[in-house]
């Protein structure tokens, strides 16, 4: 009964029945709907989903991001160590923003302010949340560049960041991320605007801090490669639902959802390339768009592109659903599998 | 083509504050033209029965009396004449001269192009109201002396535009593919640039139009320009300082207004000509999408 | 650096040399024969011939162009023709005082411009916005000496709290307050155009900085808002203020002598548009070149200004 094991007991991140609406010209826009993930402390999970899917819509929502001129209304519930999100107020907002939760920019090109030297953009961070003096922060900021896999940290400190390649850019806008020690960071696309070997080496800096500083890691992707790398649970996203949810191994080996099936089918390997036989298939393709979400009809939102798709899945708005109770969860959104509706 | 040229004109159409500016200068040209006719009295002469000074609303003089008792509305209207050709003619002469400079500059470039830029820069050196008024000074008072230094002002600015736009051509595939079909480059420059360069030039031309206006009601106001008596806006603004000075502003305030509305009706065409022949402008302008594209940003 | 900003300075050389010869071609675009509108109609052949003579207008041009060149270098405006003084004594004491009026008038332009701007921007769509915009869509399109006029009327006339005229008060000149007193109509009357076109930039690029990735990232982090919004928008947007500031000061020059013609201010317009109702060439050509050197010194300065601002140019600089 005392307070601080119930509190070690609640989980990092608990995202409940989330729905986002948003405004747009042409009318209220639900971006995400009744999304359920969880993040324990320490943990890596990823999000996979195409553009659009609404995977920046949920980092806009965990972090309360989205300007009041666009955001209708959040339905559900987000906690962040048993502390709603939606009833503390911007203040504490504030206070978890960098602090509890920060984020790992999508394009560090364009996400360092050209007119100051990277060292001081993390600086200027820690002086602000924490109670750092200016030599402590400086000190902790070139700590940081140094375990971020940087040789002369004293140098790219000093350096602008158009100095900066590509990658070493990525490191120091982790760096950054990582400046006020939080316990969870969200990774928007890290390694997309990379070269392949740098990817690797940035999805490899991400486990390293995961190892060594506990950090939980959210990881927003479009690249199943990167989620077998790196994560231990992941998420399906398609069109604001999640469609299929589970142990990395579980949903990479075994995809369930069609949609997901589709996703792993369309990574191409090396057979496709050598094998010049007649049985040379061509690449899979998932034919059709993601449905508009102005005008979603009844249904599965998958039905128009799915290779199994049934005259039930039009009429039947499918639920998340668990296929795999036993040990870890491993749950799907589509009507046609788990016998739920036999 | 003509799709497009539908398209630019049905977005310009769109744009309300464009479309009002063209109908305000279409209706000042009428009032140009068929000044003699559609003012009520001579612009240069005391009406019989009139005193100086009356005030607007005055029943017969609806823009009221000035400080020598002529009409003010009749000596609005008759100065629309100066007004419109004191800012088009130069503008006009001042684009064709820029075309083939700023052309000729920026498809050579090298020494013909560097000659030409450089010439231009010195002149960017002085403010343009005061070089105009210095050309205008020396060449002595007249409509015809203040055109040709508007002409001289506005070379620079309008080469200098041409020579950005020609630039950017030159380099694109187009243009190396009609010189490797070995098309002279007189042809090159002035049938292949120069349709492409030509709708900055138009759009920016109207914009100094407007600016034009005001520039030489400013000439006029200290002296340059068309002489008394004929009715000008910058000289009854500039004679109507004695009078402001006992309190009548509206001799000085009617003319400005005036000016004003001539000007920023210019500036309402060039932007919305802008935004009309410029398709990314033209999605960018419509603040409704700009909204759209800001949620798509979010949402991907 | 230094040598990008020596080398730059050295650039401006040619400019220099340039705004020479447009100002004494000026001259040469007088129709007739100055030597004979100097002595009147009925000056005899012979002494206009030896007036010629003595002003080397029958020397070719270069060599015309060289002297006048020589003398200018050692300070020598020539004498005004109405006047029958050294050019450079009269324009010397107005230059300073116009030089005031042009300070105070881009103080006033820049400050509220920016102020206007970023409140516009920051509050995209409000009312505030869109009077102010609109104001300031229309304020770009009037006459500098109508706007004068009109204030004029309205604040010394009207309401009686400025001067009407000059500089110091004639009966009483007392200072720094009494400057300020008489300055006020004449800086506002001319700040006015350039405060709406900077006010319109200030607004748009303040609107393309705040969508910059950048900013969004640092929000995430949880900074406070007018935090970000002083270190890194503003910031941000300092390079194309500056330089639409730089550009207005030329405006300003400009728009300053229709100021000091109504309001009957000391400086160098006033002096020039007596010089132009007087036909005195000299002093014409004296004033214009005194503002056209101004204006490229001030050029020079922004573009250093601009230089400093941005390491990215810097580099680029470097790399040259």
């Amino acid at each position: 009964m005392n307070v601080q094991s119930a509190l070690n007991t609640e989980s990092l991140l608990k995202v409940e029945g989330l729905s986002t609406k948003i405004k747009t010209p042409e009318g209220v826009l639900t971006v995400l709907e009744d999304v359920n993930l969880t993040i324990e402390k320490g943990e890596i999970m990823a999000i996979v989903g195409e553009s659009g899917s609404g995977k920046s819509m949920m980092i806009n929502s965990i972090l309360q991001l989205l300007p009041k001129t666009l955001l209708e209304a959040y339905s559900g519930n987000i906690e962040v160590e048993g502390e709603n999100l939606f009833a503390i107020g911007e203040k504490k907002m504030q206070e978890i923003r960098g602090k509890k939760i920060s984020l790992v920019a999508q394009n560090a090109m364009t996400s360092l302010d050209p007119s100051y030297r990277v060292g001081k953009q993390i600086v200027e961070i820690m002086l602000e949340k924490t109670g750092l003096t200016k030599e402590q922060a400086k000190e902790k900021a070139l700590n940081l560049l140094e375990q971020m896999g940087i040789d002369d940290p004293k140098r790219i400190f000093q350096s602008y960041p158009h100095q900066l390649s590509g990658g070493l850019r990525q490191r120091v806008v982790i760096a950054m991320s990582l400046a006020c020690d939080p316990d969870l960071i969200i990774a928007d696309e890290p390694t997309s605007a990379l070269d392949p070997t740098v990817q690797l080496q940035v999805l490899d800096l991400f486990q390293t801090i995961n190892q060594q500083f506990g950090t939980a890691i959210l990881m927003i992707t479009h690249d199943f490669g990167v989620v077998a790398r790196i994560a231990e649970k992941v998420a399906v996203m398609y069109a604001g639902q999640i469609v299929e949810k589970g142990e990395t191994a579980d949903v990479i080996f075994n995809p369930t959802h069609p949609y997901t099936q589709s996703l792993i089918k369309c990574i191409p390997n090396l057979d496709w390339v050598f094998d010049k036989g007649a049985g040379k298939k061509p690449l899979w393709q998932i034919k059709g768009e993601p449905p508009n979400l102005m005008n979603l009809s009844q249904g599965c939102r998958f039905f128009n592109r799915c290779h199994v798709a049934k005259d039930i899945c039009q009429s039947t708005n499918p639920l998340l659903k668990t296929v795999k109770p036993y040990r870890n969860e491993h749950s799907v959104r589509c009507v046609l599998i788990g016998g739920g509706n036999e | 083509m003509t799709t497009k040229w539908k398209q630019s004109c049905k977005a310009f159409l769109s744009d309300k504050m464009a479309t009002t500016g063209a109908i305000v200068i279409l209706f000042s040209l009428i009032l140009a033209v068929f000044a003699s006719w559609i003012a009520p009295y001579n612009p240069n002469v005391v009406a019989e029965g009139s005193t100086r000074l009356m005030p607007p609303g005055t029943e017969g003089h609806i823009l009221g009396t000035d400080q020598q008792g002529r009409d003010i509305l009749s000596r609005v209207i008759f100065g629309t004449q100066t007004s419109l050709i004191s800012a088009v003619i130069p503008v006009i002469i001042a684009a064709i001269i820029s075309v083939v400079l700023g052309v000729i500059a920026g498809y050579y470039q090298g020494f013909i192009g560097n000659l030409i830029m450089r010439t231009m820069d010195i002149f960017f050196a002085f403010p343009a109201v005061l070089l105009a008024i210095a050309i205008a000074a020396i060449l002595g008072p007249g409509l015809l002396n203040v055109i040709i230094a508007m002409v001289i002002v506005r070379i620079p600015y309008m080469t200098r535009v041409v020579y950005t736009d020609t630039l950017q051509e030159s380099q694109k595939e187009y243009v190396e593919a009609a010189k490797a079909f070995g098309i002279g480059d007189i042809e090159i420059m002035f049938k292949q640039i120069l349709p492409n360069v030509l709708p900055s030039l138009i759009v920016y031309s109207t914009t100094l139009a407007g600016v034009t206006i005001v520039t030489v009601a400013g000439l006029s106001f200290i002296g340059l320009g068309v002489q008394p008596p004929t009715a000008d806006w910058g000289r009854m603004a500039s004679d109507g300082k004695k009078v402001l000075m006992q309190g009548y502003a509206f001799v000085t305030f009617i003319p400005g207004i005036a000016i004003l509305i001539l000007s920023f009706s210019f500036s309402m065409i060039g932007d919305g000509l802008r935004n009309a022949l410029d398709p990314y402008e033209r999605s960018k302008a419509k603040e409704k999408k700009k909204i759209s594209r800001k949620t798509s940003q979010h949402i991907a | 650096m230094l040598r990008y900003v020596l080398s730059r300075i050295l650039s401006t050389i040619p400019v220099l040399f340039g705004v020479t010869i447009v100002v004494f071609l000026l001259i040469q675009l007088i129709p007739g024969d100055p030597a004979k509108s100097i002595l009147g109609a009925d000056a005899t052949p012979e002494a206009v011939e030896e007036l010629r003579n003595n002003m080397g207008l029958n020397e070719p041009l270069i060599v015309q162009y060289g002297a006048w060149l020589s003398q200018l270098l050692q300070g020598d405006l020539g004498y005004s023709y109405t006047l029958h003084t050294p050019i450079i004594e009269e324009l010397m004491p107005r230059f300073v005082n116009s030089l005031i009026l042009t300070v105070a008038s881009m103080l006033i332009c820049v400050t509220l411009g920016v102020i206007l701007g970023l409140i516009s921007a920051l509050k995209k769509g409000s009312f505030f916005d869109k009077a102010s915009m609109g104001v300031a869509l229309i304020g770009a399109s009037m006459p500098v000496f109508w706007i004068a006029l009109m204030l004029m009327w309205l604040f010394s006339i009207k309401l009686n709290i400025f001067p009407v005229s000059g500089m110091y008060n004639m009966r009483n000149p007392g200072g720094f307050m009494d400057l300020l007193h008489h300055i006020v109509l004449p800086a506002f009357a001319t700040a006015t155009v350039s405060l709406a076109v900077i006010a319109r930039l200030t607004r748009s690029t303040v609107i393309d900085i705040l969508q910059k990735d950048y900013v969004n990232y640092f929000h995430s982090f949880g900074l406070s808002k007018s935090k970000i919004n002083i270190v890194h928008v503003m910031r941000n947007s300092l390079p194309p203020i500056i330089n639409i500031s730089g550009l207005q000061v030329g405006y300003i020059m400009g728009g300053a002598l229709f100021s000091e013609v109504v309001f009957n201010w000391p400086g160098i317009g006033q002096a020039l548009y007596v010089a132009v109702t007087s036909n005195d060439y000299p002093t014409i050509q004296a004033g214009i070149l005194l503002i056209a050197l101004t204006f490229v010194v001030v050029n020079l300065v922004v573009d250093l200004l601009n230089v400093w601002l941005s390491p990215r140019l810097q580099d680029s600089i470097k790399a040259e």
